[in-house]
């Protein structure tokens, strides 16, 4: 099965990052992860990535400065090929913090924290079809 | 001739004698008249007397109305208040309901973020594939999510604390000394970065506010005019009181750093919201600030720009 490869994590919570990081290498050893700590740190990286490689972005909400859903509206306004796919992940299960996510074209899904190996493997599942 | 006199005799008697009549009908008709003289001065006095006594009966029946139209518009007065009482109540329960669920709400998300972080550790260190030396790191990481727990659990407490024990009665305070005071306490804080107090309660001295929370609010100003203070600016902060239609409202106004009130007025007196995160806070503050000020019935109201300064206004009636 396809593992990830490169991802993004945008959330401000460093010990959520730090373990989300360790998920992640337990996935695949080899996936590389970039930590950006809200939507305005993550926004020169994201402009000088090239088409070449596929992203997958986990996004948090509720971030300071820029949150999850100012970036979104950033990255529509922008027209990145979609060489990056957006996953919001965050704390929260309300409906109405998610719900409008989902409605930005770039988004493919919600992950609710903590991530484990099970919800990767029904990620890439998704990201598959 | 003989003849004529006896005629004339005879006239004269019969003149006499019509005349007797005459004066005999006279009578009686003045018999009649006086009777009917009496019988109108009797009725006059009737209806004299009865009409004294309806002019006391509507009389009274005038006064009884006005008593009652009285007594009417005092009780519609007591209604219109009940009304108005019943009214501030209402708003009064629906906030305190709309902030038990922000509340419950703000708690739950707040305790999630470590509880999630906790469970996540906690997978990683019962897995195979971790070597001892990352187990001792990964452990270290589960203390931290738990002392950030227990962080939030205090900071709620504290939260709950103040709002439980929010009903104090009034008291009629002096806003100078009360100012004072607290100034007094912040002493060490006003010195360090030069603060400029400009003070005026010319127009109200008094304020009619628990002593308590009011200490608990203008403190709260205070120090957040210091701690959002604008880079090398002396932070000058005027603190007054003003007479407005619905009361009295105090002023404090600083030459901070300001708010985008735009993008961050909705938040601005929410429960561990914070906006500057490089300056140390919990996010409580004005939370607890507008709790108070609201549950005692008055408002707080707040004009910011960025780059100038932010003005907090209460009104208190």
């Amino acid at each position: 099965m396809k593992k990830l490869e490169n991802v993004i994590l945008v959330d401000d919570n460093t010990l959520s990052n730090y373990v989300t990081e360790l998920i992640l290498k337990q996935h695949n050893p080899d996936v590389l992860v970039e930590i950006r700590e809200n939507g305005l740190e993550a926004i020169p990286f994201i402009e000088q990535l090239k088409n070449k490689k596929t992203y997958v972005m986990l996004l948090d909400i509720n971030m300071p400065k820029m949150n999850g859903v100012d970036f979104l509206d950033w990255y529509q306004s922008n027209d990145f090929n979609k060489e990056v796919k957006i996953v919001m992940f965050t704390t929260s299960i309300r409906q109405e913090d998610i719900k409008p996510c989902l409605a930005y074209e770039a988004v493919m899904g919600h992950i609710e924290k903590p991530l484990s190996l099970e919800k990767i493997k029904n990620l890439l599942e998704k990201l598959n079809t | 001739m003989k003849e004529k006199e006896l005629k004339k005799e005879n006239l004269i008697t019969k003149l006499s004698l019509e005349n007797a009549q005459l004066k005999e009908q006279l009578q009686r008709y003045k018999h009649v008249l006086d009777d009917l003289e009496d019988q109108r001065n009797q009725l006059i006095t009737e209806i004299k007397g009865d009409f004294n006594k309806k002019t006391i009966q509507i009389e009274r029946s005038k006064k009884a109305l006005i008593n009652l139209s009285e007594d009417l518009r005092s009780e519609k007065q007591m209604l219109i208040k009940a009304k108005d009482e019943l009214e501030k109540k209402s708003i009064q329960l629906n906030n305190s309901n709309k902030d038990l669920q922000q509340f419950a709400f703000v708690a739950s998300h707040d305790l999630k973020a470590p509880t999630s972080n906790m469970m996540a550790l906690l997978s990683l260190i019962v897995s195979d594939n971790v070597t001892q030396e990352q187990n001792k790191e990964l452990i270290q990481k589960l203390k931290q999510a738990a002392k950030s727990m227990h962080d939030t659990i205090s900071t709620l407490n504290e939260v709950l604390s103040v709002k439980m024990n929010i009903k104090l009665d009034m008291e009629k305070v002096n806003i100078s000394t009360a100012l004072a005071n607290i100034l007094l306490g912040i002493e060490n804080m006003l010195e360090e970065h030069n603060v400029e107090l400009i003070e005026d309660f010319r127009e109200v001295e008094y304020i009619n506010f628990p002593l308590i929370h009011l200490n608990h609010i203008l403190q709260n100003l205070v120090t957040n005019a210091i701690k959002f203070r604008r880079e090398g600016q002396i932070p000058i902060i005027k603190i007054k009181t003003k007479k407005v239609t619905d009361g009295t409202c105090l002023i404090v106004e600083d030459n901070g750093k300001g708010i985008d009130l735009e993008k961050y007025g909705g938040k601005l007196f929410g429960l561990f919201q914070r906006f500057h995160l490089d300056i140390e806070g919990k996010g409580i503050g004005l939370h607890l600030c507008k709790n108070i000020i609201e549950y005692y019935g008055g408002r707080i109201d707040v004009e910011s720009k960025e780059g100038v300064g932010t003005t907090f206004k209460i009104i208190l009636n």
